[in-house]
């Protein structure tokens, strides 16, 4: 009796390892592409759902409605984004982020979540300036 | 036998031991309010963060206590099997009860840091998903330890699954660097320059400071409830063993005596 409870809770725990490991290391392995990348893989990329990783090019954010467009790149490859999923509040040009959708045959890529990637800097604010923690309230 | 210079001696440890417990908590009440102070009020809040930051100081420090108990389980487990004394044995399981308590606190304050400042709860990268492996792999170990068997045999069960399972915990030290990842990679370098600030690397190491104490406080607590917990067993078993409860308490530490349970 009781060791029938420990044996499922045993495969519970497994199953669980399985699924984890099945769902998180499938994608984690390769947990985003570059511009250049997806660019490469030519029409075979076309509509498959991924994440697109890089910087938020400086100066190609526009705001138009709920959309938000502009362009991540690696360095060399250029892609323009169009989101419509809003941005958390560390979004701004120079940003890593990791953008979630998928690219489209007009070249764009359509994605309905994007995620700052934190560059693990931690610094006080400049002299004269007073965070508050409105700033962190997000807008997505 | 047993003469009362035995007796005082026993009587000694027991207090001394208590005495210890009672300093160690008194320090890691100290340790913690400090990190508190340091954490809330004196350290600045950060330039992008603001106040969010913050988390670094207690989800580091639990991230830290994960990785050291699982070591101490590791370590625990193989001097189980060389010795088969029992005492190791429950060394390895205090420690992985507070490592999983801990593993559970990093990911719930990652979470809960991960919404504002990433823009999501939860995402399937590598040190995310290498992490929540962890915390399966030592749920499991405590699973395993519930098995009704003998003692002897639990107990190397346990250790097999302390020593393979503690190979998640550098791969989900070096998941950052081997593959590409949303979480951020080390702040703090031993070698070259760490991208924090003088002061928030101070409450950071203050904070990893009281929280190892507060780890060697709940670990010695739960080593005293695992040897009580073993003191009634032997009580319950000594009538129908027709054994007296020291001689069952002291079999305990002898490799592949007394069967429990079943």
């Amino acid at each position: 009796m009781k060791r029938s409870r420990v044996i499922l809770a045993l495969a519970v725990i497994g199953a669980s390892l399985g699924w984890v490991a099945a769902k998180g290391l499938a994608g984690s392995l390769v947990y985003y592409k570059t511009p250049t990348e997806i660019l490469r893989q030519g029409s075979s990329a076309v509509n498959e759902r991924v994440r697109l990783g890089g910087y938020v090019q400086p100066g190609s954010v526009k705001r138009t409605g709920t959309t938000i467009s502009f362009l991540v790149t690696d360095g060399s490859t250029n892609m323009s984004v169009l989101d419509t999923g809003g941005v958390p509040a560390l979004f701004r040009d120079g940003q890593g982020v990791v953008v979630e959708g998928f690219y489209g045959a007009d070249g764009a890529f359509h994605a309905d979540t994007v995620l700052v990637k934190h560059n693990g800097v931690y610094r006080p604010p400049a002299p004269g300036v007073t965070p508050t923690s409105a700033d962190l309230a997000g807008n997505g | 036998m047993r003469g009362p210079v035995h007796s005082a001696e026993r009587a000694l440890g027991k207090l001394t031991a208590r005495r210890g417990e009672r300093v160690l908590g008194l320090l890691t009440v100290v340790a913690l309010s400090a990190s508190a102070i340091l954490s809330l009020i004196v350290s600045p809040p950060d330039a992008d963060q603001k106040n969010a930051a913050r988390l670094l100081y207690i989800h580091v420090p639990s991230a830290w206590l994960a990785y050291l108990s699982f070591a101490v389980v590791f370590v625990a487990s193989v001097a189980y099997l060389r010795t088969r004394k029992i005492r190791w044995d429950r060394l390895a399981a205090a420690s992985a009860e507070v490592g999983v308590l801990f593993t559970a606190l990093a990911i719930a304050l990652g979470s809960i840091w991960g919404k504002p400042v990433w823009g999501t709860w939860w995402t399937w990268d590598p040190r995310l998903t290498t992490t929540a492996i962890l915390l399966l792999i030592y749920v499991g170990y405590l699973a395993v330890r519930k098995l009704p068997d003998s003692p002897a045999r639990r107990a190397r069960w346990a250790a097999v699954v302390g020593i393979v399972g503690f190979v998640d915990v550098p791969i989900v030290h070096l998941s950052v660097t081997w593959w590409r990842s949303l979480h951020q990679g080390a702040t703090i370098r031993l070698l070259g320059r760490s991208t924090i600030a003088p002061m928030m690397l101070a409450a950071l190491l203050v904070g990893v400071a009281s929280f190892t104490l507060l780890y060697l406080y709940l670990v010695t607590l739960r080593l005293r409830v695992g040897r009580l917990e073993e003191r009634v067993m032997a009580e319950a078993l000594s009538p129908r063993l027709g054994q007296p409860v020291e001689m069952l308490v002291e079999q305990a530490d002898e490799p592949g005596e007394v069967t429990v349970g079943g």
